[in-house]
């Protein structure tokens, strides 16, 4: 019985990944013999693997901050406002806009942006629409996401009253699969709070 | 040995030829006696040493030589070492395997990392297979020498003879060897 033992010890030396034990890595990174399924980001059988598609559900005619996506009425101290996002392949940008409560005595807005490490890396820009002014962009957050996923973040003071855009499009760094994969779903956090 | 041979032979009892009893005074009423026998000496026992049916053979393995079992001995040493080198990879190959093989979901992507334990779990399974190989090579090919090179035996064939001879009051037996 001990032979047996030292036997399978010994011949147990094949990796063993079972279907979807992964998340796909950077570049749609998978074990050999699996690939990534686009829908959930997963390492699955190459055979069973499905292509990335955007939900249609959020995709919206949003490419510039004329006809940016609105995030609704935010508060000085708002709560998290959530927005489910897609960046097909080719989309340059998807804009978000909020406008900024008025009668605040300081206001600082805290914008992040996760998505699956997968495909294309993602970016965060923070625009003034009052003056056409870059505001802030993206650095790596303190808490990042855990799993497959990554995230950027801005926390920036804003001035109250003031209408603001938030662009989303791709880090154009790379890691996008040599353009096989320069395409990514993610989910855009904003929230207001006193600085 | 010899020795024990002749004790034997002092406790045998005495054979029916070995003294010639008193012949009994003759009967006048009796009738004649029937002609005794001619001692013919041609027709006696001989009591010279006879040689047995079957040899005494004896084979001694020789001595193999030091220089072969060197030989011998570092070819099954170096096919052990090989093995264990083999021994080695196939438990870093295990090892690497058992870091990526998860029961269940991970929620993890698959990074750099996990390909490095992949990459060196196969390389490691590559090598532990070929020094395997090697070892086991060296163990069949000593074993194959130690066989081939046997220096073989040394037989010595001994003739024993025996010899039976009566003596008063029992019998004289020998044993002799020749070579």
């Amino acid at each position: 019985m001990r032979r047996a033992w030292i036997f399978i010890a010994l011949a147990a030396c094949s990796p063993d990944i079972p279907n979807g034990s992964y998340e796909c890595g950077p570049n749609e990174a998978c074990p050999s013999g699996q690939a990534c399924d686009g829908p959930t980001n997963t390492c699955v059988i190459a055979s069973t693997a499905t292509a990335f598609a955007c939900d249609p559900a959020v995709e919206h005619d949003d490419n510039s901050p004329a006809t940016a996506t609105p995030l609704g009425a935010l508060q000085c101290v708002s709560v998290v406002s959530s927005q489910a996002g897609c960046l097909a392949a080719g989309d340059g940008q998807d804009w978000y806009q909020f406008q900024a409560p008025s009668g605040c005595s300081a206001l600082e807005v805290k914008i992040s942006v996760s998505y699956p490490v997968a495909f294309e890396p993602l970016a965060l820009v923070l625009t003034d629409l009052s003056s056409g002014a870059q505001l802030a962009t993206d650095t790596a957050c303190k808490n990042p996401p855990p799993g497959g996923e990554d995230s950027r973040c801005i926390t920036q003071t804003i001035a109250p009253g003031n209408p603001y855009a938030i662009a989303v499009k791709p880090l154009g760094a790379g890691d996008d699969c040599d353009g096989k994969c320069n395409f990514n779903r993610y989910t855009l956090a904003v929230q207001l709070d006193t600085p | 040995m010899r020795l024990a041979w002749i004790a034997l032979a002092l406790l045998l009892p005495a054979r029916a030829f070995a003294d010639e009893p008193t012949p009994p005074p003759p009967d006048p009423a009796a009738p004649a006696p029937a002609p005794v026998p001619v001692h013919d000496p041609d027709s006696a026992a001989d009591y010279r040493p006879q040689p047995m049916h079957k040899d005494i053979v004896v084979r001694v393995n020789r001595d193999r030589t030091t220089n072969n079992m060197l030989l011998i001995g570092g070819i099954a040493g170096a096919g052990a070492l090989l093995g264990a080198v083999g021994v080695y990879y196939n438990l870093d190959s295990r090892d690497a395997a058992q870091r990526i093989s998860p029961k269940m979901p991970t929620n993890q992507p698959w990074t750099s990392a996990q390909q490095a334990d992949y990459d060196r779990a196969h390389s490691s399974g590559v090598k532990a297979g070929i020094f395997y190989g090697l070892g086991g090579a060296a163990l069949v090919a000593a074993a194959v020498m130690f066989i081939v090179t046997a220096p073989g035996e040394e037989e010595t064939v001994i003739h024993p003879h025996y010899a039976i001879a009566p003596t008063r009051g029992g019998a004289f037996v020998a044993r002799a060897w020749s070579f």
